[in-house]
């Protein structure tokens, strides 16, 4: 999920970091707002929770392994302005402290994790809590859901920054790309799901009072972190589509097949590539489908195993200066 | 150097969340600069009593309009919301855990932290940190990493946070766990120099002896004594009977 | 550029900012050059070397650095033929896209060696950063070692009591078990963390403090 530099063109790197930036601010502006004065050393801790968090392994095949990412578990825990930044100062530290992660990719990188991740991802799970009622199980399937969105919310942005990167290459198929990317992306949104909606069970038996709770403020945070989280995603679409070049070939036979004018002007261009992918009967359409209904599916089963009644332990840790 | 604080805690009672009563009726006073030490097995509720001393519990802390159901008064300052703040300048307290205390980068920075927040000048604030080294013996410390040091260190150091504050009285939850007799030693030497008001929260009796008048001793959340030094640490049966002594 | 107080010994290190600077330059220029400008890019990557043996980077380091990143880079840039086809224009972006990386990761290399972490909060500071983002990065950069041996010695603690043949899903399990439990604890000392700092007359005002 870290993009190197050289990836993406430039360009890209500085429009997604220009709207990470504008995100990621408006959070620190929001912050006070959900943790008061426990702002300094409740972010700071999850940041290093998340770092830590991050380099546990979690074994797949082979001698590859799977890591948490961390947005949705950020938000769950210290709501979306502080899960925001969090992520953020963990990239960050990634990258001045460890020289892990491209320094132009903190753009991308910012936007995909801590916008995406973090406000996207408690978006969602106050959608499932409205949804569902805001109790703790309710949170745990919130997690789960929002754990495999945001990672294909983030594939699919991500391939759109790729396609703007090589839109000047002809050669360039952005279907199949696209399609390779949600194939994919698929799957580690499961792992990021089983990963992050245990972690919160765990928590969520043991100490359900660690778990954010909104304060009660007249505009409630799920909805401005709704925008935030649309309006950044529609901005990096539109801000990206100028440019787009003309469609390359493959696209103009798909065009032509969906009976779509091909004199569409050129800010259109990748929305006619969506359009596309509704009208071919490629491999690329079908894996598509496949890896949203599978995904889909298995997050379901995902949510309802861990969103399952949670019974304390019969031994409860006590943590903290209970003396 | 700040006067030395007076202590009253009239009636205490007190559960986390709403839960059993960690603290029961607890009352005593302590005139300024006396020297006390709280002794209790784990579990007792000395830590829970000195986050009291501190307006650090209840959480939140009552309201001016209800000052007289605040069971803690400090130089007769009741803890309430409003006098807070000055209730945590003039009570200093030095908690188990020193990692947990010592959040700046480097000692001297942490030091510093306490003297920045009363808004002093600059000048102000570094002398305070160099008297405040000085008195825990880690005058060359100032610029080394708090990751990198021993725990006796760090207590010191943390001690040297509490102290630059210039409190009237010093709270210590279990300063002495596992500590080496050097360190230990230490310790004990710059309790000993400290001129004001000294709570010792405790089960260790070797110490207590040195640096104490006068003990509570607290068991499940209830008074069980308090008296002169001699008196309790001569009274076998009531060592025993509260997990003082083996 | 503001100085420091008395009591935060560090000074402003002379240049960060410049430092910073020249990191990005050289990313930025390496990510802006085409496959026909690999002559600038070789010239490129030659001032980078350069600069990491005037920071005296050993070059034990530079090769142990470079092993790690080289195969996850290369594999990156390997999986744009792969999903596009293996002809001409896709290799020579595949290599423009390695080339890339490489430079940007060793410049940032050289940059985390001439600038402490500790002058570049100062530095962000000194760039009028929110008090906040700096305070919240130096709280995290304090106790990221702290949880970092925590899960070291969890980690330690529950393998010595593993018994059986571990398999996929007990490893899972026990990771999950592992950074649930790091939650907790981590939590809990945030709190504690907190407790001591408004004790020490913390009201949430973050005032100029290092």
């Amino acid at each position: 999920m870290h993009i190197p530099d050289g990836l993406l063109d430039t360009r890209v790197c500085l429009v997604t970091g220009g709207i990470s930036l504008a995100a990621v601010t408006y959070s620190v502006h929001r912050l006070k707002d959900s943790l008061a004065d426990r702002t300094v050393p409740m972010t700071g801790m999850v940041a290093a929770l998340v770092f830590a968090g991050q380099m546990v392994n979690f074994p797949v095949a082979g001698g590859t392994s799977g890591h948490l990412v961390g947005g949705v578990l950020a938000a769950r825990l210290l709501g979306p302005w502080a899960g925001c930044l969090a992520l953020t100062l963990v990239l960050f530290v990634q990258k001045f402290l460890f020289n892990d992660g491209g320094l132009l990719a903190l753009g991308p990188n910012v936007f995909h994790m801590a916008v995406i991740g973090s406000l996207g991802g408690y978006a969602i799970q106050s959608a499932v809590a409205r949804l569902a009622g805001d109790t703790v199980r309710s949170r745990v399937i919130g997690v789960v859901v929002a754990g495999w969105v945001t990672v294909m919310a983030a594939a699919v942005l991500c391939s759109i920054e790729f396609a703007v990167s090589h839109s000047a290459n002809p050669e360039f198929r952005f279907l199949h790309f696209l399609a390779l990317m949600m194939l994919f992306h698929a799957l580690i949104g499961i792992g990021e799901s089983l990963i992050s909606g245990g972690i919160i069970r765990y928590v969520a038996i043991r100490r359900p009072e660690l778990l954010y709770n909104p304060p009660a403020t007249v505009f409630r945070p799920w909805r401005s972190s709704i925008a935030a989280g649309l309006c950044a995603a529609l901005l990096a679409t539109v801000l990206l589509a100028p440019f787009a070049s003309s469609s390359p070939d493959g696209l103009e036979t798909a065009l032509a097949e969906s009976h779509l004018s091909t004199t569409q002007p050129t800010t259109l261009s990748l929305f006619d590539n969506y359009a596309a992918v509704f009208s071919t009967d490629g491999w690329e359409y079908w894996s598509v489908v496949i890896s949203g209904l599978l995904g889909t599916t298995i997050v379901f089963v995902i949510a309802i195993v861990l969103g399952r009644p949670l019974h304390r332990p019969s031994t409860t840790a006590t943590e903290g200066a209970r003396d | 150097m700040t006067p030395a604080v007076a202590v009253d805690v009239q009636k205490l009672t007190f559960g986390y969340g709403g839960g059993p009563d960690v603290l029961s009726d607890i009352t005593f006073q302590i005139a300024p600069a006396e020297r006390v030490a709280l002794l209790g097995p784990s579990g007792a509720g000395k830590s829970t009593l000195l986050l009291h001393l501190n307006a650090l519990l209840p959480e939140p802390l009552p309201l001016p309009s209800d000052a007289h159901r605040a069971a803690v008064t400090i130089d007769g300052l009741p803890a309430t919301a409003e006098h807070a703040a000055e209730i945590r300048r003039r009570v200093g307290v030095l908690f188990q855990n020193p990692t947990d205390q010592l959040f700046g980068a480097t000692v001297g920075r942490d030091v510093a932290f306490g003297p920045l927040h009363l808004n002093l000048g600059d000048t102000e604030i570094q002398e305070r940190v160099e008297q405040a080294l000085a008195d825990v013996k880690l005058e060359a410390f100032a610029e080394r990493d708090t990751a990198r040091l021993s725990l006796g260190e760090r207590k010191r150091a943390c001690l040297a946070g509490v102290l630059a504050c210039r409190p009237g009285c010093l709270a210590l939850d279990e300063p002495f766990a596992n500590l080496d007799p050097r360190g230990r030693r230490q310790l004990a030497e710059i309790l000993l120099d400290f001129p004001g008001t000294l709570i010792l929260a405790t089960h260790d009796l070797a110490l207590v002896r040195e640096l104490t008048d006068r003990i509570i001793v607290l068991d499940n959340g209830q008074l069980c004594a308090d008296a002169v030094a001699e008196v309790i640490l001569a009274d076998d049966q009531l060592l025993k009977r509260h997990g003082l002594v083996a | 550029m503001t100085d420091s107080p008395p009591f935060c010994p560090a000074r402003l290190e002379s240049g960060a900012i410049v430092k910073l600077i020249t990191s990005m330059t050289i990313v930025l220029l390496a990510c802006s050059l085409s496959w026909e400008a690999w002559p600038a890019a070789g010239a490129l990557l030659a001032v980078t070397l350069a600069a990491l043996a005037c920071a005296r980077v050993r070059l034990a380091v530079l090769c142990r650095r470079l092993g790690l990143f080289l195969p996850i880079m290369s594999l990156i840039a390997l999986s744009i033929p792969l999903s596009q086809g293996f002809t001409t224009t896709w290799l020579q972006i595949s290599a423009t896209v390695l080339l890339r990386g490489v430079i940007s990761f060793l410049s940032g290399l050289w940059l985390i060696h001439v600038l402490p972490f500790d002058n570049l909060l100062l530095t962000m500071r000194a760039l009028r950063v929110p008090a906040i983002v700096v305070a919240c990065l130096a709280m995290m950069h304090r106790y990221l070692f702290v949880l970092w041996e925590e899960i070291e010695r969890l980690r330690t603690a529950r393998r010595a009591r593993r018994f059986g043949r571990p398999n996929r899903v007990s490893d899972w399990l026990a990771a999950i078990g592992l950074i649930g439990t790091l939650v907790i604890r981590s939590l809990d000392r945030g709190h504690r963390i907190h407790r001591a700092m408004v004790s020490r007359g913390w009201d949430g005002h973050v005032r100029p403090w290092p």
